[in-house]
């Protein structure tokens, strides 16, 4: 990651928000604000809604830098997590305008040469998309659709014509298989 | 660890972390995690799966102007804006009820169709990020000690109030729920009828993020609108400190 390569870690930039450093609050808006901007982009297809989304969270964050506990994660996925749930969340009051058809970006690689992404810590990057790409074809559908659509797992079942127990069974089976991926990557 | 190894934890927690669950399914597991340790750092560890796959999506860069935006919010002075809105505390609950900011829904079976469907999905979201929760003690003559818990996503402004053992109150009169303020001042969060089990499943939208509010108290009121501020006896409530969270 960009934070451990070439200044402060994420760590050292959040416990700076809470002095109210406003040049971490930059730091940290320069590392992930593309990343934020491009989730909740990709979950509801809203320009402005995306802009809001974003400017929310990282005021958000500075106002209450004590949301994110370290123990619970990279801050990154802290902060990419919440800004599903917000993207979702605005799809979901839309009176279920859902988006389908959203898909996992397997292909781009987190080129070592690209400064934007650098800020991500590209090995786990890299790894979580590979273990995406290697996801058999079922098992990804019915991700992709848990993740960005909004469905439930009642609608995603009578959206793919498959029984609850298998959509059931296919999300938790993709998920383990990434979480593994993301452990093998740490330990090796 | 690599996978659940222990069949009476086998909770669908990918599906609670994702928020797919139905509320019944969504509460089980809320109550599961709040005593066993083991899945709450299975939960962890799927929520980062999570997080990071938020990365496998097309870049998009942002509108340069929107890091202006950002940072021209963010102002250095707006600490001293916030405590000085701490220090009035009433007149930021009084404009908050001018703006009248504030939704709550009751799910109750004689809901139509569409809408309980859209309500169970919202009891999951706000499940799925509850990331704190306390329980709601009885307070009244003749309640339990213990009349249920609140769910709340301490980075949002959604809570979740699952309550249980109420009485009816009197004909013309309702639960009403009130959030408090650290100095004291409530802001009105609905009322609402126990079904005949005497329970209740309300869903909380704060008019402000929930860091912003201290306690929780319930009252009954005349119904069916509720009042305006407290006027009955406090029957049941909790209180709770961030700072002291903060600090942790």
């Amino acid at each position: 990651m960009k934070g451990e390569t070439t200044g402060p870690s994420d760590l050292e930039l959040v416990a700076r928000l809470r002095p109210r450093d406003r040049a971490a609050l930059e730091a940290l808006y320069d590392r992930y604000a593309h990343c934020v901007y491009s989730l909740a982009l990709s979950i509801v297809r809203d320009q402005q809604a995306a802009e809001d989304i974003t400017q929310e969270l990282f005021i958000h964050l500075w106002q209450f830098t004590h949301l994110y506990e370290p123990e619970r994660g990279a801050f990154v996925s802290w902060l990419l997590r919440s800004a599903r749930n917000r993207a979702i969340d605005i799809l979901r009051r839309r009176s279920r305008d859902y988006q389908v058809g959203v898909q996992f970006d397997t292909m781009s690689a987190l080129a070592q040469d690209d400064p934007d992404d650098l800020v991500l810590r590209a090995d786990v990057a890299a790894g979580l998309r590979r273990a995406l790409a290697e996801l058999d074809s079922g098992l990804r559908e019915v991700l992709e659709l848990a993740y960005f659509s909004g469905l439930t797992q009642r609608e995603i079942a009578e959206r793919l014509g498959l029984p609850l127990g298998t959509v059931k069974t296919r999300v938790r089976t993709a998920l383990r298989r990434l979480a593994e991926a993301l452990a093998g990557d740490r330990e090796s | 660890m690599t996978g659940r190894s222990l069949t009476d934890h086998d909770v669908d927690l990918e599906a609670y972390a994702l928020g797919l669950l139905d509320p019944e399914e969504a509460v089980v597991v809320a109550q599961h995690l709040e005593a066993c340790a083991l899945c709450r750092y299975e939960l962890h560890r799927i929520e980062e799966t999570l997080g990071w796959l938020g990365t496998a999506v097309r870049t998009v860069e942002p509108p340069p102007t929107l890091r202006n935006r950002v940072l021209v919010e963010a102002d250095p002075g707006d600490r001293r804006r916030w405590r000085l809105a701490w220090a009035w505390g009433g007149l930021a609950a009084a404009a908050l009820l001018l703006l009248g900011v504030l939704l709550l829904a009751v799910t109750r079976l004689e809901h139509r169709l569409d809408e309980f469907a859209s309500q169970q999905e919202r009891i999951a979201a706000v499940l799925a990020r509850a990331d704190w929760s306390t329980v709601v003690q009885g307070e009244g003559a003749g309640f339990p000690p213990e009349v249920g818990r609140i769910f709340v996503d301490r980075g949002g402004r959604d809570g979740l109030l699952v309550l249980g053992g109420l009485e009816r109150p009197e004909a013309g009169r309702v639960y009403q729920v009130w959030l408090l303020h650290a100095d004291g001042s409530r802001v009105d969060a609905g009322g609402f009828l126990p079904d005949r089990a005497g329970s209740a499943l309300l869903l909380i939208e704060a008019p402000d993020d929930w860091t912003r509010y201290h306690g929780m108290g319930i009252t009954i009121e005349p119904g069916p609108q509720g009042s305006t501020e407290p006027t009955g006896q406090r029957v049941a409530g909790c209180s709770w400190d961030w700072s002291a969270w903060a600090r942790s």
